[in-house]
């Protein structure tokens, strides 16, 4: 890292001069002390340190300087013999004074001024240096406990970063003792890791000159901060990427999402976040292609299917069954490779499985086909919502089964109540009347995760049951419990994480699932055994989300840490890393073509990210604060469905708006036009919005949005067939729990 | 500098028992405490979050203290928010508190068992329907949202800055419309403007008519004006409800209303719910025009007759009738929101005639048959004491000619009842042929289910009714006087049945019994039956009128008991229409035959009812006639009521001028053939020499209810 960095050559004779006074001695200053400065550095302290009493001290060493600068060797070593018995009267001099605090606040100041001025080209590029200055430099200065002068700083700057950086803001905000900050997290994240952030050459040849220029102390403070908590690269600057010039220019006007800076250092895509350039420079191989289905399974649906089509023959202009089955589920020559059968074993197929299978076939050939937008215009979708009443807020998480007969809600009274969504029995109370709803007790604190097994609509004449058979929950009580929904009984509680788990998914096929909680572990688990199979560990802080690549191989945690993580199922390696977000993520959604992957978080806005290049594709910006509770896809991955806290369900176009007739394909490798795109209709958009000064800007991207009447949206789901399902509480304005 | 005092730090210290702390112990310990609280913030914020929630509750915290390891508080588990009470110390110290009342257990341990709280449970409606909200109560409205700050507008992108702005402008697609909303308060042009003042001004320009006319087709006509209508209609509910003395310009804005209708190129349902209140005002307006009772003091009113006001009600309701065929699909309700505030000034008679005027009119024209069949048939008599008093021309002449306007009203809101049973018209013939295949099966039909002492198969039908008919009627008169059924006799003058002289109640009535006949007069067999049994069993007389009418049928009567005789036809003897018996009253329903009034079927008539008057004086009769012409026409022509309080209304269509003159009373109406030959009827029709002997008391009749 430091071999990045020039070293000052200016600092050796100054800090020599300061002697003992200095600030802080650092390892630089100390290692070049001996380096030989130009004679302008002499000059230097005696303009800096003017007020100080030219002493008897101050001389000598000037006149060691020049005799050992000259090569008088001999007449350096007799003065420097003589004047250390003179030095004895000077003892009070030469003893550590009493210093002050480190001028952060004068120094930081000169800094943001600087930034402010400088250069149109270098202005965003080190504007961005503003935020890992002002975090350290407040760490260092309740670290030397002068606690007084770190709230004056704090106070002073720590407006301008309100608005990005409000979460870590609040969460460093009370960290005012040393000690506090081995118990704050982010502090000691900050603290064990250096702020990576990349930057161009010439800027950082434009920074150095200005460190350079400073006060010898002030500039120590700077330096100091680079070197032992920041991993600076220097890039290139190139005409393509997000180092192009515009690129870069654009990116200063607002305060756009930045994938490539932070804690942990991140480098675009990659799940190593190591400061140490030569390492993790290749990102891992992904295999995001259709899982192969199992051939006996394969011959079945085939078998089944055909019988189908002789049934009820295709309609003219219809693809029969079978082709749409030969589209869906066979590998086309284009696709990607998927994960091989073997990595992951699964269970034998039963009539069941290929059941399901035909089912999804034929509502994949019957469903709405949705185009993305066509020559301006999105698609209409159509939305069902449900709307809860009576819950006074105490739903803590929704889910739907995937065949839309059940849908379970999880409350803050431990238990989780499911109903049939057409009012139908599902089965009989204790008095043995029929009723349309279960409650299922056996969590002993709020339930935060839930999942039904995958399951798909049972036809008429259909014999295999294709009903949701499981239940999955997760709660702040530390377990996670399979419910069966037949027997309404909890049949296995899977032990093993430590505090809350905050999130549980099964596996699009079943017998997996993953959990996520506040151990900052994810977990993956085989329903039919009691302890984790895998352990996905890295994050920073709780894993808030976990989500399933549609082909299995893959899971996604989400967390605190604002990160979101990717890994590889079958050897639990983590694949892919993306940052960006500026607050908690709140919701997590892989696309059904297993190539993007979607984010919201707690201010509203959702990021979208190509998986194989592993970077951002495009911000999608709309919804009010408040936090998207939820995220779904369509069937063909071109559209992205959100729901939030500030009740409303929008409808993304994912495919970015076609310009110049070409439309760019997310998910086929990093395209820099495509980045290049979605950052300008980005910036465009949050541009004019500034302008007009008006509450939250709506990305260009949003096809539609519906209100919602006082009901927050915590679940949506995009059918097989494209329909939207929703469900939400309605929340009158003053209800009384 | 903390938030967190060191008073406090200090007064905690105190309650431990440390009585002296040093100062950078205190302000270290605040900084602390307020770290150590921000911690269990930051943990409980995640709770709210994956509980989904936007609010903080105490049970977050609980949690996240038990998540840090420490006891939660006990007792704060409750969302109500908590009460702080203060309290003094000192000058200036005031030292705050949580209030926490003391509970009499014994008390609270009787006290009944709080409300259970409603259970939880979910609705399930659609939200958007192929990117389109459907106008439901479940989905906030537009309006309901503006004031809340979430209009649709801020949740769509800003088309103005869209990158593919050009594509959408391209897009010649419907559906664009809805995802770029253009800003009306923002962009309405210069041209438009001046459009708008050009045309209000040419349109209530009182000199020029074509400039008025020219005015008018522009908006008829032209395209582009959408943008305008929002301040159209702001323009006419603003004008109309300023300028409710001025008939002419009320009169304008209803035009004005109806040429926005009328042009094609402009959607006005939204603005439905917004246009429908002006024109309700012109139709039912208490006092429209300068009214009766100010001095005409300019040169215009001079000369304008106080009964003006009516074809401005007149207008409004054809613009009505309009809208409400227009938009009423697009417009959740409104036809029924309309009905209903007709009906609540038809009921109030404490409004002028003109406002009933324009109620009555009002009916017709939203609701057709239906609405003027439950809502004016069967309020009318009641209304006839509103009416008595101006009718008699005691109130003035304008009085008298304003209720003369509504009675005229009242008849054409009926014709429409008789245009609604066209379908069931008789006369015609092809309908007559198509109805007689259905007859017999009908009939048997009809007579198996409603004679149940029949065999319900093998029956000789025709046999039936020659051979077993004595049979029978002893079965039914046997079976009635058991178990005391309701008999009703069916039959007609001149014994050939016709599709529409079976005249069956909609509704199967249980324990009904039906004679059927073919002739009531002409049936030895009936007679005998009527001799024996009718006078006791009989409650309910059906007969289609034909070529004998009168005398026959009172001879029947005469000695009969049954509550009702329902008679039906015309005077050419082809049947009748069904004329539906009303479930309310007693009512004797004739619908007398269509003949010159000097003709001796008339005197027949007039003696049937001399007979029913003489006869029924101890009831309370009604007595409605609604005759047809053909097909068409039906005029009630008679409305009063006897010495009894028992009102009559009588419709008769006639060639010519008739006047129907009964005991004590005189009608008068206009008809006649216009040069095609067409048969035609004039409204305004004159009641004359109606005495009537009593004024009309409110608080009698409908108004009771």
């Amino acid at each position: 890292m430091s071999a990045n960095i020039p070293p000052p050559s200016p600092a050796g004779p100054r800090s020599a001069s300061v002697g003992p006074n200095g600030a802080l001695p650092t390892p630089t200053s100390t290692a070049v002390v001996n380096g030989v400065g130009p004679a302008a550095g002499t000059a230097a302290p005696a303009a800096t340190n003017s007020n100080a009493p030219l002493s008897q001290q101050n001389l000598n060493q000037i006149v060691i300087d020049y005799l050992s600068k000259k090569g008088y060797t001999r007449s350096e070593a007799v003065l420097r013999a003589e004047s250390s018995n003179q030095a004895i009267p000077n003892d009070v001099d030469s003893r550590p004074k009493e210093t002050g605090p480190p001028k952060y606040l004068d120094a930081y100041t000169r800094f943001e001024q600087w930034t402010k001025d400088a250069l149109e080209i270098y202005k965003p590029e080190v504007q961005r240096l503003l935020w890992p200055f002002f975090v350290y430099s407040f760490l260092d200065l309740v670290d030397q406990l002068y606690t007084r002068e770190a709230r004056t700083f704090w106070n002073k700057f720590q407006e301008q970063f309100r608005q990005v950086h409000e979460h870590d803001l609040r969460r460093l905000e009370h960290t005012m003792l040393p000690e506090h900050q081995e118990e704050n997290g982010l502090a000691k994240t900050y603290r064990e890791n250096r702020y990576r952030l990349p930057i161009t050459n010439a800027s950082f040849q434009y920074l150095m000159q200005f460190l350079e220029a400073l006060p010898v102390p002030w500039y120590k403070l700077f330096i100091q901060i680079i070197e032992r908590q920041m991993d600076i690269r220097q890039v290139a600057r190139a005409g393509d990427d997000n180092f192009s010039f515009e690129a870069i220019l654009r990116r200063g006007k607002e305060d756009q999402v930045v994938e490539d800076e932070g804690i942990p250092g991140h480098r675009p895509g990659n799940a190593i976040s190591s400061t140490d350039p030569s390492v993790g420079n290749t990102l891992a191989a992904l295999r995001l292609g259709k899982l192969p289905m199992e051939k006996e399974l394969e011959e079945d649906v085939r078998e089944d299917l055909t019988d189908l089509d002789l049934e009820t023959p295709a309609l003219p202009g219809e693809s029969s069954l079978l082709e749409t089955h030969e589209k869906v589920n066979i590998k086309q020559e284009d696709d990607e490779d998927g994960p091989n059968r073997t990595d992951i074993p699964y269970p034998v197929s039963t009539a069941r499985d290929v059941a399901m299978e035909v089912q999804k076939i034929r509502e994949n050939r019957d469903r709405l086909k949705l185009e993305g937008r066509t020559g301006g215009v999105g698609p209409g979708l159509s939305c069902v919502i449900y709307t809860f009443h009576n819950t006074k807020d105490h739903i803590t998480c929704m889910e739907f089964s995937s065949d839309n007969s059940l849908v379970a809600a999880g409350t803050d009274m431990s238990y989780i109540r499911v109903w049939s969504m057409e009012g139908t029995q599902i089965g009989v109370d204790d008095a043995g009347q029929p009723v349309n709803s279960k409650r299922l007790i056996g969590h002993s604190g709020p339930v935060h995760g839930l999942s039904f097994a995958p399951s798909s609509v049972q036809p008429p004449g259909q014999e295999a049951e294709t009903k949701p058979q499981w239940l999955l929950s997760s709660s702040a009580d530390g377990t996670i419990r399979l419910w069966n929904l037949t027997l309404w009984q909890c049949l296995v509680i899977y032990k093993g994480h430590v505090g809350p788990v905050w999130d549980v998914k099964f596996s699009p096929l079943g017998t997996y699932f993953v959990s996520g909680g506040m151990d900052k572990t994810a977990r993956l688990w085989i329903t039919s055994k009691a302890s984790a199979r895998r352990f996905f560990v890295g994050h920073d802080d709780d894993v808030d989300l976990v989500a399933w690549h549609p082909n299995t191989a893959y899971v996604f945690t989400a967390s605190c840490d604002k990160t979101v993580r990717m890994w590889s199922v079958s050897n639990g390696a983590p694949v892919r890393m993306f940052t960006g977000h500026n607050s908690p993520i709140t919701a997590l959604a892989c696309s059904r073509n297993g190539k993007l992957l979607a984010s919201g978080d707690d201010t509203g806005n959702i990021l979208l990210w190509d998986l194989a290049p592993g970077k951002l594709l495009k911000q999608l910006r709309g919804h009010g604060k408040g936090g998207i509770w939820s995220l779904s896809w369509g069937v063909e991955s071109t559209v992205l469905v959100s729901g939030g806290a500030d009740q409303t369900v929008r409808v993304w176009d994912v495919n970015l708006p076609a310009k110049e007739g070409s439309t760019v394909k997310p998910g086929d490798g990093g395209k820099p036009e495509g980045a290049a795109a979605a950052t300008a209709s980005v910036a465009a958009q949050a541009g004019a919005a500034k302008k007009k000064g008006k509450g939250p800007s709506v990305s260009a991207d949003q096809i539609s949005a519906f209100l919602t009447k006082k009901t927050p949206v915590q679940y949506v789901g995009v059918t097989n067939m494209n329909l939207i399902i929703a469900g939400g509480s309605f929340l009158p304005e003053n209800f009384v729990s | 500098m903390t938030l967190w005092g060191s008073d406090t730090v200090r007064d905690v210290a105190e309650s431990v028992g440390i009585q002296t702390l040093n100062k950078d112990v205190t302000s270290a310990l605040c900084r602390d405490v307020e770290f150590r609280m921000s911690l269990v913030l930051e943990q409980a914020i995640k709770f709210m979050r994956h509980s989904q929630r936007t609010v903080l509750w105490s049970s977050d915290i609980a949690q996240a203290l038990r998540v840090l390891d420490v006891e939660p508080l006990y007792g704060y588990e409750s969302t109500r928010p908590l009460r702080y009470g203060e309290a003094s110390i000192g000058p200036g110290q005031p030292l705050f508190y949580v209030e926490d009342e003391e509970m009499d257990f014994e008390k609270l341990i009787n006290a009944p068992l709080p409300k259970v709280p409603r259970e939880m449970s979910f609705t399930a409606h659609w939200l958007a329907l192929e990117g389109v909200q459907p106008t439901i109560p479940q989905n906030p409205s537009s309006t309901s949202t503006s004031t809340d700050n979430r209009t649709t507008d801020s949740l769509l992108p800003k088309t103005g800055t869209a990158p593919n702005q050009t594509l959408a402008a391209m897009a010649d697609h419907p559906a664009s419309s809805s995802t770029t909303k253009p800003l009306v308060k923002h962009i309405l042009s210069k041209e438009l403007q001046l459009y708008f003042d050009k045309v209000t001004s040419s349109i209530l320009d009182p000199a020029q008519p074509e400039y008025r006319a020219a005015g008018l087709a522009s908006l008829r006509e032209d395209p582009g004006l959408h943008q305008l209508i929002p301040y159209f209609v702001q323009f006419i509910a603003e004008k109309v409800t300023h300028n409710i003395r001025d008939l002419f310009t009320l009169t304008q804005m209803m035009h004005l209303v109806e040429a926005l209708t009328r042009n094609e190129k402009l959607n006005l349902s939204p603005y439905v719910a917004s246009i429908v209140p002006p024109v309700l005002t012109c139709l039912t307006g208490r006092n429209l025009g300068p009214g009766s009772n100010s001095a005409p003091t300019s040169a215009a009113a001079s000369n304008a007759s106080p009964l003006d006001h009516f074809d401005l009600r007149d207008l409004a309701a054809s613009l009505l009738k309009h809208l409400c065929t227009k938009y009423g699909k697009f417009a959740h309700g409104l036809k029924a929101r309309l009905a209903r505030s007709c009906l609540k000034t038809f009921l109030d008679p404490r409004k002028t005639l003109g406002a009933h005027y324009g109620a009555i009119l009002g009916f017709g024209a939203v609701g057709g048959a239906e609405v003027v069949r439950n809502l004016v048939l069967l309020n009318v008599k009641e209304y006839e004491e509103v009416l008595r008093g101006p009718l008699s021309g005691a109130e003035g002449d304008i009085k008298k000619a304003e209720a003369d306007k509504v009675v005229s009203a009242i008849m054409r809101v009926l014709q429409i009842l008789v245009e609604d049973d066209i379908p069931m018209m008789n006369g015609h013939a092809a309908a007559d042929e198509a109805a007689k295949d259905l007859v017999g099966t009908r009939f048997e039909r009809r007579m198996r289910d409603d004679v149940m002492d029949l065999p319900k198969e093998g029956i000789d039908f025709d046999a039936f009714l020659n051979d077993q008919r004595e049979e029978v009627f002893r079965a039914i008169a046997a079976s009635a006087a058991q178990s005391g059924s309701v008999v009703n006799v069916q039959g007609c003058m001149d014994g050939v049945f016709r599709a529409n002289d079976i005249l069956w109640p909609k509704e199967k009535h249980e324990g009904h019994r039906w004679v059927h006949v073919k002739s009531v007069s002409g049936d030895p067999l009936l007679g005998d039956f009527f001799d024996e049994f009718g006078r006791r069993i009989i409650h309910n007389i059906y007969v289609a009128n034909r070529t004998k009418f009168g005398t026959e049928l009172s001879a029947i009567v005469e000695g009969l008991e049954a509550t009702r005789i329902y008679v039906t036809g015309d005077h050419q003897g082809n049947g009748s229409n069904v004329l539906r018996p009303l479930p309310s009253s007693p009512l004797l329903y004739i619908n007398p035959p269509n003949i010159p009034m000097d003709s001796p079927r008339v005197r027949r008539l007039r003696d049937l009812l001399e007979w029913l008057h003489g006869m029924r004086q101890d009831e309370k009769l009604s007595v409605y006639c609604v005759a047809t012409r053909g097909v068409t026409i039906a005029v009630v022509y008679g409305l009063w009521e006897d010495q009894k309080g028992r009102s009559v209304i009588f419709s008769h269509p006639s060639p010519s001028r008739v006047q129907l003159i009964m005991p004590e009373h005189k009608v008068m109406i206009h008809q006649w053939q216009d040069d095609d030959g067409i048969w035609r009827w004039r409204s305004d029709l004159e009641l004359n020499d109606l005495s009537i002997p009593e004024a009309p008391v409110p608080g009698r009749g409908l108004w009771e209810l």
